[in-house]
């Protein structure tokens, strides 16, 4: 047994000991190894830098857009923005420059985002000031990478929304048989012409939308045919009625606003002509009845509901531009039904108009709902003797408008949706090009977009833009 | 005997260290291997020139697509839509096409590749008074530099894909790309 254990323990006495080649040569191929690795690290490092700069940059460039974005919602957010505090909605005060300070700085994706506003007023036709154009310069910095963009952006207050067309519907326009528009027509959805229904003007459909039928002309007096009509977006800003609803001139009905006809039949906030109660209209409703009229002696009123029977008026004063809002329905207690909730309701023969005759200086604006669908139902039945029955404007962009049967329109319409039945009409007026949203909320849309250099800015936040 | 075993056994115990075998056999590996590894490092000492070369026409390549996309990202309408010429216009630094201010101003820029370069003119929005073009970047190994969103004879695009491709010595060629969206269209 004494060889096999001396053997053993050579063996392993071989294996224990560190003085064979091993060691030399594990460590000249761990030397070479790294070596080798170590170029191919350095190679790859050299080779991907640029692509690294690359995905920093595009991240600071989408952190800087997020900077611009919350602007953008603040102030979207923020409703009407009364003159004297420009930089309400970023809680914080214009300072020397013109801009508004920076508000606290946001951290978005391991980025951090500063941005600065500039807020611009104008007047608009009344003389009121509305902020009408808003420039967001935001700066974001990733990883060491800097990049800053500015954006313009404008809403609609004070602008004409009929300028290119009378007829205006975010989802789509529809004319049952013998219905006509003698007006131009934009939508962002299609337009659908029955049977011997014809659109005379200037049309557009939204994008990848159609016009459906065979009644197309270019012009107003159905001669030209015309073709494929252009496609193109629209845009509909909501209806802020937040000022309207703290002044206005509804106490005016019916001490100062008088009514002609059977006062009984009258009714506004619960109460009938003769001021007793009467539970045909609920608060902020008024409805007129049967041959009898209302003159609004004032300029801004806000009701939930107006519904006109068949031969009565509602006349607003000569040389007055008359705003009449209709507030949402969920600010009026209306619940959501399957029905719409119908907030103008104009009967046989019925008429809302103005003693000058001209469509701009009556314009009802119906806030509408996302939620709550609303409508207006105009039905008129009259044989058609004049240029215009119906001579205002209609603008409710959550709201449906429907014209019954033989109605004749002349003036703006712009709704979700634009129904025309059989044989209903609608013309454009020469005044509604004279139209203007008033302090509608001020949705600020970017109009001009600049991807700025990124040199330290000395004099304004927009150097280099 | 036993005295005599035990002696061998202590010297044989004594001879710590490297044998002559063992060094010429580790020299040899150790040789084999650093030679493989001189290979190596000399193959990529003598393609350093190819590879920084590569390299600085990658970079070269970004800077051209980070600046094109840049002006794409800022423009108004695309002009002219083709694979290896793009019109557009865009806004640009002050002064750009004549008329001065401290605001950036709308002007037409016009890329052209031909051969295996592009180049870069600006002109007024309506393509009078173009500057003399200036090379923005060579050695592409395709002049289909463009593609558009939508695409077609008549349409409008709303979105341009930029691809400047290399060609190389070995493999498929080495392609730079990014793409964006116009901003600042009517609609």
């Amino acid at each position: 047994m004494a060889v096999p254990n001396r053997l053993l323990n050579a063996v392993t006495s071989r294996f224990a000991s560190e003085a064979g080649f091993a060691v030399p040569t594990v460590t000249l191929m761990m030397v070479a190894a790294l070596g080798m690795a170590g170029i191919a690290v350095s190679t790859s490092i050299q080779g991907q830098g640029g692509a690294v700069r690359d995905q920093r940059s595009k991240s600071a460039l989408a952190v800087a857009e997020s900077g611009v974005a919350e602007a953008l919602l603040r102030f979207n957010r923020a409703g009407v923005v009364d003159e004297s505090t420009p930089c309400a909605p970023v809680e914080t005060t214009m300072e020397a420059d013109g801009w508004c300070g920076a508000p606290p700085p946001t951290n978005v994706g391991g980025g951090i985002a500063t941005f600065r506003v500039r807020p611009t007023a104008s007047e608009m036709p009344n003389g009121e000031f509305a902020f009408t154009e808003l420039e967001a310069v935001s700066e974001a910095t990733v990883n060491g990478v800097t990049r800053k963009v500015e954006v313009t952006a404008s809403s609609s207050s004070g602008m004409d929304p009929f300028i290119d067309a009378s007829v205006k519907s975010k989802d789509g326009i529809h004319l049952d048989s013998n219905a006509e528009i003698h007006a131009g027509s934009a939508t962002n959805g299609d337009i659908t012409l029955d049977d011997n229904a014809r659109q005379c003007g200037i049309a557009t459909v939204g994008i990848g939308k159609a016009l459906n039928g065979n009644g197309y002309f270019a012009d107003l007096e159905c001669g030209v045919v015309g073709g494929t009509p252009g496609e193109d977006e629209i845009r509909l800003d909501p209806v802020d009625a937040s000022k309207a609803a703290i002044s206005n001139d509804n106490s005016r009905l019916f001490s100062q606003d008088l009514i002609s006809g059977n006062k009984s039949t009258v009714c506004f906030n619960g109460l009938n002509g003769k001021g007793a109660p009467d539970d045909s209209c609920g608060a902020r409703e008024l409805v007129i009845g049967s041959n009898s009229s209302v003159t609004l002696g004032g300029t801004v009123y806000i009701f939930c509901k107006v519904r006109l029977d068949s031969n009565s008026s509602l006349y607003t004063v000569k040389d007055k531009q008359v705003w009449i809002y209709f507030d949402s329905p969920e600010a009026c207690g209306y619940e959501d039904e399957d029905e719409p909730v119908t907030q103008l309701e104009m009967r046989s023969n019925s008429r809302i108009t103005s003693e000058a005759g001209k469509a701009n200086k009556v314009a009802l604006l119906f806030v509408g709902s996302d939620d709550i669908a609303t409508k207006v139902l105009m039905n008129s039945e009259t044989a058609v003797d004049g240029p215009c029955e119906q001579n205002f404007a209609v603008y409710g962009p959550y709201t449906d408008i429907e014209l019954d049967s033989n109605t004749k329109f002349c003036g703006g319409l712009a709704g979700k949706t634009v129904t025309l039945h059989s044989n209903a009409e609608v013309w454009t007026s020469s005044g509604i090009h004279e139209f203007y949203l008033p302090l509608t909320a001020p949705h600020f849309i970017p109009n001009r977009f600049v991807d700025c250099s990124t040199a330290p800015a000395v004099i304004a936040p927009d150097e280099g833009c | 005997m036993r005295r005599l075993g035990e002696s061998a056994g202590a010297l044989r115990r004594s001879e710590r260290g490297f044998t002559l075998i063992e060094l010429l056999v580790a020299t040899t590996i150790g040789m084999v291997v650093l030679g493989g590894a001189v290979t190596v490092f000399m193959g990529a000492v003598r393609s350093e020139p190819r590879t920084a070369s590569q390299v600085s026409a990658l970079q070269e390549a970004r800077v051209a697509v980070e600046r094109i996309t840049r002006e794409v990202r800022q423009g108004m309408y695309v002009v002219t839509a083709g694979p290896s010429d793009l019109a557009l216009v865009t806004y640009v630094r002050p002064g750009s096409c004549g008329t001065a201010g401290g605001a950036a101003e709308p002007c037409r820029v016009i890329y052209d590749c031909a051969a295996d370069a592009c180049t870069r003119a600006v002109a007024e929005p309506d393509g009078d008074a173009p500057s003399a073009p200036i090379e923005v970047v060579s050695g592409l190994a395709s002049t289909a530099v463009f593609q558009y969103s939508p695409s077609g004879p008549e349409a409008e695009p709303s979105y341009v894909d930029v691809r400047l491709s290399f060609a190389t010595n070995e493999g498929g060629p080495v392609v730079v790309a990014d793409g964006a969206a116009l901003r600042n269209t009517e609609s």
